[in-house]
């Protein structure tokens, strides 16, 4: 099975955790981080520790609220400089609820590869107009 | 005024430079000086890539930023200059950059670092290094976002008796 970390600026993280459990119940394998008051490095090897807890032996996926942040900037270093024999690292910009529940459904059944691809489909899906 | 911010930082481009300082003083260009990323292609990809279409960048090392300061290169923008320490203030005080004042924005906790602001975690040399800035007559002043309120460093350390 595949692994989750949620990291994002402030309290999000903590939130998007609650109200997803709260829709699919208790997730194995999820934990959250956030940037406040952390510095670079201690930042990096903070998200780390949790990736390393939380590992389920199919990779991790790092789900982050905005690209082009600090948070992104992190999850992309991390993601990077993990060696080739470990479980494979993906990241995740603009994460939203839809897309959390897309995880935690398909997670168990699908390659990473092909998971982050309907994950991001079903995140953009999420976003609408209506008038 | 072509440069309108020399900003302590030690997240260099993010959120809170791009959104926040970016929007409020309608910046068109960053500069991040910082000999370590600007030795590191891949470090530089990364902060290029936080960057927004309406937005310059520019990374230079330490000498270099500098001098494109010293020659005006900044003339008719709307810049706004990154460093991630105080020394790097002190670099280009010493080589002869005139800085009225310093925004100090993220410097986050770490070993050794003593909590100043949520945002503000210094070591004594870091300390030091503050210390050295304001006695060169350039005020501090800590904000992180251009909405937030505003602390004099000098102050805080007076108060915190540091």
């Amino acid at each position: 099975m595949i692994g989750c970390v949620i990291l994002t600026h402030g309290d999000l993280c903590f939130g998007l955790k609650d109200t997803l459990e709260g829709i699919m119940g208790k997730q194995e394998g999820l934990s959250v981080i956030s940037n406040a008051e952390l510095g670079k490095e201690e930042l990096i090897s903070a998200l780390r520790k949790k990736i390393n807890q939380k590992i389920l032996g199919d990779g991790v996926v790092i789900f982050v609220d905005m690209f082009g942040t600090s948070c992104w900037q992190t999850a992309k270093k991390v993601a990077a400089k993990t060696p080739g024999d470990q479980p494979k690292i993906a990241v995740i910009t603009g994460v939203n609820l839809p897309m959390l529940v897309k995880f935690f459904s398909l997670r168990a059944s699908l390659p990473l590869s092909q998971l982050v691809v309907l994950v991001k489909q079903e995140g953009e899906k999420g976003i609408r107009t209506e008038s | 005024m072509p440069i309108l911010l020399f900003r302590v930082d030690e997240r260099l481009i993010h959120g809170q430079v791009v959104v926040g300082w970016g929007n409020s003083l309608k910046i068109d260009q960053i500069v991040l000086i910082n000999d370590q990323v600007a030795s590191n292609k891949w470090e530089r990809d990364l902060y290029l890539a936080c960057v927004p279409p309406e937005m310059k960048a520019t990374i230079l090392p330490v000498d270099e930023g500098v001098a494109k300061i010293l020659q005006n290169g900044f003339e008719g923008k709307r810049a706004v200059i990154l460093v991630d320490s105080p020394f790097d203030i002190l670099r280009m005080v010493e080589k002869g950059v005139r800085i009225d004042s310093v925004n100090v924005g993220g410097v986050h906790s770490k070993t050794n670092r003593k909590k100043i602001l949520p945002y503000l975690f210094l070591s004594q040399e870091e300390i030091c290094a503050f210390k050295s800035i304001i006695s060169a007559g350039i005020k501090c002043e800590c904000r992180d976002v251009p909405l937030a309120e505003k602390h004099d460093l000098s102050s805080l350390f007076d108060k915190l008796r540091l």
